[in-house]
């Protein structure tokens, strides 16, 4: 006991579980494990990553009758024999050997019920560590409703440790589990231990389970009718692609009156501070940068909030995994597993989401590989810019065939951040692969379960926090930045006056406040680097203003083109038509030729202009060593293509 | 390609073939993993239930030649051929 207590005090040191006793929870993903953690730790958990690894990491503290219990939640696995460096990290856990963390006091397997005789031959490597060891059963409602059974205090005498059953989603039988865990220090070590040949491990899984009067669950008659026709090869299809429509359909015209709302509101709000603040210094920091940003943020809310209710209801029912498994082949070509597919669906509406759904793949290569190909994808911040500059290059009327000029460009670009994003990813996970083994792909199908409110509500309000602490406080203080880049120092009336502008057309004043300021300066200074490109240095002044968002470029533009609306696509296309170079070998001629347009779609097409993401991959991958790739890659390339994409227009035109 | 190997070095003759030759609906026994595998990825394959043994039915296959779903240890799990491919049944025939 001693030598237990003096473990705790020095891993306490470096966790913020002080001394209270540490159980860690182990278990195969989809067996209800993330259930009872969220159960037990009320929703307070906080999740970060491992030191060194891109594996997430989700611990938290379970307060039972006044004393206070770590618990962490491990990842999910089936075995802990390791096949890849991110598995190894569970084992290491187990030792102890993880810095800063420490080895847990008690182990905690979490099993489903309808699945033991698979789940117990995790517990079987389990119980060879020799730790206080304690089995959870979840799921007994469904194996009571596919007529199984199971002695739970039958089972724990044959195995030889504690065993309590829970409906985690319900929380039937949780109470029980807390008074479990007050007791982890009785929690027994088998006297005996399972056999270590794995090959005879089924036939001592068969006996413990005969010893506690297990009755297999039948098949699921429900899920097998479901399968039949969501896994049809062509009835399946068909709904596969009808959900996805759905899914776009929600996240882009479902939320936009929301999103509409949100911006008039931010509108409204920055008028009444334009209004009512005396001093014009803090009048534009509250109306432009303060209420700028938080709008900003906030816009970008009913879309995710839309599309994490989406994919939480289809994780819960059961249907994701179905997604995985038809698109497995697809993503295979591009060296990625079905799974990965969420991540590049998420960033079609956001790359942040996509890479932090990358957190379902068990390898650390492939999460890597799709961090690093999703940010291509058409997420919806490059709408805006899309929608302008392809409103410039392209004539209102055009048409190609049956279709909208403009329609066509729309979808080519949609269908580039696709390709793209798989594209890059493959040759991430070419280059990454080098040195590993090939390690085998298998994914549990689930049963379809009709998930509680509360589940649901969970699984989507965890990454919409995640979403708005992170991506909240980079947008914010990057609009901030620019807008304080952009606008000091404000100029007097007389030195307006001095340049000719009239100090009472806003417009004009605001034009010439950024064509003088600290903003204007630095577009100036990196001119040369984007001179090939045909861009000027204000539309390099944009540039800088899309790392807050890129749609923020969009009014940048607005502003500086002197547009009455800077949002309004309309007005910003006509002052933007008239622009010419200012001074250069180029001066007067005119800026938005064809040429310069494709350039700066096919930039933004593939640069990583966003903060945001770059700090969400920092956060995922535990260092900025992955995000600094990203950037640095996706900058060269965007780059090339837009000189490309420059010569080619220049060639044809 | 040890699929390969194997498979010819134990024709079907005595009944036992590669997961990857059943169809949808059959069942079967499972005799072996394949030893010339990786040991880490033959325990792996062992804890997901594909031990020596147990019964297993093929479910399905994606369409486009993707993974299958078998159903073993009362669960429904997805294996891309490949791996299928290293695990041997016996079937009732």
């Amino acid at each position: 006991m001693s030598s237990a207590l003096s473990h705790h005090a020095h891993a306490g040191s470096a966790d913020s579980g002080g001394g209270s006793p540490r159980i860690a929870l182990i278990g195969s993903p989809n067996g209800g494990k993330t259930s009872v953690f969220n159960r037990l730790t009320g929703l307070h958990a906080k999740t970060g990553n491992y030191p060194g690894v891109t594996v997430s990491r989700s611990a938290g503290v379970a307060r039972i009758g006044g004393a206070e219990y770590s618990i962490e939640d491990l990842p999910g696995t089936y075995s802990l024999s390791p096949i890849s460096p991110d598995e190894r990290l569970v084992a290491e856990l187990l030792d102890g050997g993880v810095k800063g963390i420490g080895a847990p006091d008690g182990l905690l397997v979490v099993a489903d019920s309808t699945a033991l005789r698979r789940s117990l031959l995790l517990f079987a490597e389990v119980v060879q560590r020799h730790m206080p060891t304690a089995l959870v059963l979840t799921m007994s409602d469904e194996l009571t409703r596919r007529g199984g059974s199971i002695d739970t205090e039958a089972l724990g005498r044959a195995l030889g440790v504690p065993v309590v059953t829970v409906v985690a989603n319900r929380g039937i039988g949780i109470g029980e589990l807390r008074e479990l865990i007050t007791g982890w220090r009785d929690w027994s070590v088998p006297p005996v231990d399972p056999p270590t040949d794995t090959a005879e491990l089924a036939g001592w899984v068969d006996s413990v389970l005969a010893a506690g009067g297990y009755e297999d669950p039948r098949a699921d008659a429900r899920t097998e009718r479901i399968d039949r026709v969501l896994l049809h090869p062509v009835l399946g299809t068909v709904i596969f692609f009808a959900v996805m429509f759905g899914f776009f359909q929600a996240i882009f015209t479902w939320a936009a009156p929301l999103q509409d709302g949100v911006e008039d509101f931010f509108g409204w709000l920055a008028g009444l501070a334009a209004e009512h603040i005396g001093n014009p210094l803090l009048s534009s920091f509250v109306s432009d940068g303060l209420l700028g940003g938080v709008g900003g943020v906030l816009v970008f809310v009913p879309q995710i909030v839309m599309m994490y209710f989406i994919l939480a209801l289809l994780d819960a029912v059961g249907y994701m995994s179905r997604a995985a498994f038809l698109m497995d082949r697809l993503m295979s070509r591009f060296g990625l597993e079905g799974r990965a597919f969420v991540a590049v669906l998420s960033s079609f509406a956001c790359a942040i989401p996509g890479v932090m759904a990358t957190r379902t793949l068990p390898n650390s290569r492939d999460r890597i590989a799709t961090m690093l190909g999703v940010p291509l994808a058409t997420c919806s911040a490059r709408l805006p810019v899309y929608i302008l500059l392809v409103g410039i290059l392209i004539p209102d009327g055009t048409r190609v065939g049956p279709f909208s000029g403009r329609g066509v460009a729309m979808f080519l670009l949609y269908l580039l951040g696709g390709v793209s994003a798989l594209t890059a990813s493959a040759v991430v996970k070419r280059i990454t692969g080098r040195h590993d083994g090939v390690l085998p792909f298998y994914m549990e199908m689930p049963p379809y379960r009709i998930p509680t409110p509360r589940s649901v509500g969970i699984a989507m309000w965890e990454p919409t926090k995640a979403f708005l602490r992170k991506a909240g406080t980079i947008i914010l203080a990057t609009t901030i930045a620019i807008w304080a880049l952009t606008t000091i120092p404000l100029r007097g009336d007389a030195e307006l006056a001095a340049a000719g502008v009239d100090p009472g057309d806003e417009v004009a004043v605001t034009a010439y406040t950024m064509e003088h300021s600290a903003a204007a300066a630095i577009g100036k200074a990196i001119e040369p680097v984007f001179e090939p490109l045909g861009f000027d240095w204000r539309i390099d002044v944009a540039l800088l203003g899309s790392l807050a968002a890129r749609e923020v470029s969009v009014s940048t533009l607005g502003q500086m083109a002197s547009a009455l609306d800077p949002e309004d696509d309309s007005e910003v296309a006509q002052g933007l038509d008239g622009w010419t170079y200012t001074d250069g070998p180029r001066a007067g001629e005119k800026v938005f030729t064809p040429a310069t347009t494709v350039a700066l779609l096919l930039f933004f097409a593939f640069a990583l202009q966003c903060m945001s993401t770059v700090a969400i991959m920092r956060r995922e991958t535990g260092g900025w060593r992955w995000p600094s790739i990203a950037f640095g890659y996706m900058f060269v390339l965007a780059w090339v293509m837009a000189f490309l994409g420059r010569a080619v227009t220049l060639l044809i035109t | 390609m040890s699929a390969v190997t194997t498979t010819d070095r134990r024709p079907r003759l005595d009944g036992v073939v590669p997961l990857t030759a059943l169809g949808p609906g059959d069942t079967g026994t499972i005799s072996y993993v394949d030893p010339d595998l990786d040991h880490s990825v033959q325990h792996r394959l062992r804890l997901l239930g594909f031990c020596e043994g147990r019964e297993i039915a093929y479910v399905r296959r994606a369409f486009w030649a993707g993974p299958i779903v078998f159903r073993v240890c009362d669960v429904h799990m997805c294996l891309r051929a490949e791996q299928a491919a290293m695990i041997h049944v016996r079937t009732g025939a």
